[in-house]
């Protein structure tokens, strides 16, 4: 009976660590809640260039050591651990980093709903500076005389993406704005997708490859909307979107929470000053402010990200009747409620 | 017998000791400082020149550029990696530090204004860039207390393109105060002459 249970437990291990299908960027890093924008810009944004610029030891190294000894007959002992090792090549799709990366940010900017795809055309040039999972381990295990000890450890693994964008109008060659974009994900065993099972009698993960790929994949899905609402300012600021001559109706507020990933949501009614509604959600755009700092959300009423002079204009608007203003945030302006 | 005793004495001082030899057991050594990547066209040690006592600066957030790993610590005794402070911000310990080097600007006398998004910047004043090239946090458990060890690289420059200067940090508190502080305050007294 017990060697049956061995052998199923053997059988579990052996099929929990089947490699896992490569992650297609394409298709896993679209972010399943993107924003969607009802009044797209007349404009249509071509992904010219992608370029992976990970540094070599992302790409290739694990960092591995070990220390291990042997007393004839009596002991061997052996300490060994790898971290930080990045997510290896082959559960990439073939087509490679850089051609995954095109492709999503193509369908990114395709379905968001912010561009129509006609009218002015623009250049979007891309360098991954950073995109990798990592994870790190420990095992200490020792055979002696009368016994044996294992010990066997995977930390959470974490993933990161940098890119670099730089949007060009493809007719003059001018570059209208340059942003890096940084997202880290750690990995959150509550996160569905990923799995906090582990292998019996040690704290070492399953799944690990899935997890080291969900890790990645949650990253890029958080900095694809970044990107959309940073694309969305630039081109803003190209001269796209009306002109701000009216307080618009509404207005939102937020505040960050301390970790930046949330925010709390208050959209406010213009004329009477009223808290329509208030929620705590997930802050997804450029950080423009510190935690718990009340601003005016620089993102009009049809969803799209505000030019500096749009916005500038709208809190001029709002400031006869709201105590707004810009003190020492360059980017975002204070909301400290009704005029007395 | 004593031999074979002396031997195991040693054997257990060796595998007890072996945490605190192998380099990843000892976070607190690892190398971080060399595995930046970026361009330094201007490399300073002594800081950047530009900035005088008493300026209205604009402070830039130019980015965080990590080349390894960074916001949390390893937690051999919790068997994860974790936030190594309260006041820890987990995915965006660049910008935690950018947040402290304006306190820590504020009040030594500077007037600072902040600036998430370079491409808005201001030029009627000086500007100062701050990229949090590389960051790594440890928490390091001892019998009374935490010991909590960072290590930053951050690239600065004033308002001039092509004059960036890297600087080296390194703080060491005991307890679970504002880590950041710490490295800001350690990073103003190198970049500012």
């Amino acid at each position: 009976m017990k060697r049956l249970a061995l052998l199923m437990v053997w059988a579990c291990l052996a099929g929990c660590n089947t490699p896992p299908a490569p992650l297609q960027l394409a298709r896993d890093g679209f972010p399943e809640n993107l924003e969607i924008t009802k009044e797209p810009y007349a404009c249509n944004i071509t992904v010219a260039e992608v370029i992976d610029a990970r540094p070599t030891g992302e790409v290739l190294e694990a960092d591995h050591y070990e220390l291990r000894y042997l007393v004839p007959l009596f002991l061997y002992n052996q300490w060994s651990g790898a971290g930080p090792t990045y997510m290896d090549r082959t559960l990439y799709a073939t087509q490679g980093v850089a051609q995954g990366t095109s492709a999503l940010i193509q369908r990114v900017l395709d379905e968001s709903g912010a561009f129509s795809g006609k009218g002015k055309e623009y250049d979007l040039h891309v360098r991954i500076n950073h995109l990798y999972g990592v994870s790190y381990t420990k095992d200490f295990w020792i055979i002696g005389f009368g016994g044996a000890g294992l010990e066997a450890y995977d930390f959470f693994p974490c993933g990161h993406v940098e890119l670099a964008v730089t949007l060009k109008d493809k007719q003059t060659g001018a570059v209208l704005g340059e942003q890096t974009l940084t997202r880290s994900f750690l990995f959150n065993p509550e996160q569905p997708g990923l799995s906090c099972a582990l292998a019996p009698g040690t704290v070492r993960l399953l799944y690990e490859d899935e997890n080291i790929q969900g890790v990645v994949k949650f990253a890029v899905r958080e900095v694809m909307k970044d990107l959309v609402k940073t694309l969305d300012r630039m081109v803003a600021s190209d001269g796209h979107g009306a002109d701000v001559t009216t307080p618009p109706a509404t207005f939102r507020v937020i505040r960050l929470t301390d970790e930046y990933d949330f925010c709390e949501e208050m959209r406010v009614e213009y004329a009477t000053g009223s808290i329509l509604t208030n929620a705590v959600r997930k802050y997804n755009a450029p950080i423009v402010s510190r935690p718990g700092e009340w601003i005016v959300l620089p993102e009009g009423e049809n969803g799209h990200w505000l030019a500096p002079a749009q916005y500038r204009k709208t809190v001029e608007l709002l400031s006869a009747k709201y105590k707004v203003g810009f003190a020492d945030n360059l980017d975002a302006a204070y909301f400290k409620g009704l005029k007395d | 017998m004593r031999p074979v005793a002396g031997l195991l004495y040693v054997l257990c001082l060796c595998g007890c000791s072996t945490p605190y030899l192998l380099p990843h057991h000892r976070p607190e050594t690892r190398d971080v400082e060399g595995a930046g990547t970026s361009a330094v066209t201007n490399r300073s040690a002594s800081g950047i020149s530009g900035i005088t006592k008493g300026d209205a600066l604009i402070l830039v957030f130019a980015g965080e550029s990590v080349t390894q790993p960074f916001g949390g610590c390893l937690d051999y005794e919790r068997k994860k990696i974790v936030a190594p402070a309260s006041s820890y911000s987990m995915s965006r310990p660049g910008l935690a530090l950018y947040e402290k080097t304006v306190d820590a600007l504020r009040s030594r006398g500077y007037s600072v204004d902040r600036l998430y998004l370079p491409q808005t910047g201001q030029a009627a004043k000086k500007q100062l860039f701050l990229n949090v090239e590389e960051m790594e946090v440890y928490r390091i458990h001892k019998k009374k207390g935490d010991r909590i060890v960072s290590k930053a690289i951050v690239l600065c420059r004033t308002g001039r393109e092509g004059e960036w200067s890297r600087q080296r940090v390194r703080v060491d508190i005991s307890a679970e105060n504002d880590v950041f502080a710490a490295l800001a305050e350690a990073l103003l007294s190198q970049i500012l002459l």
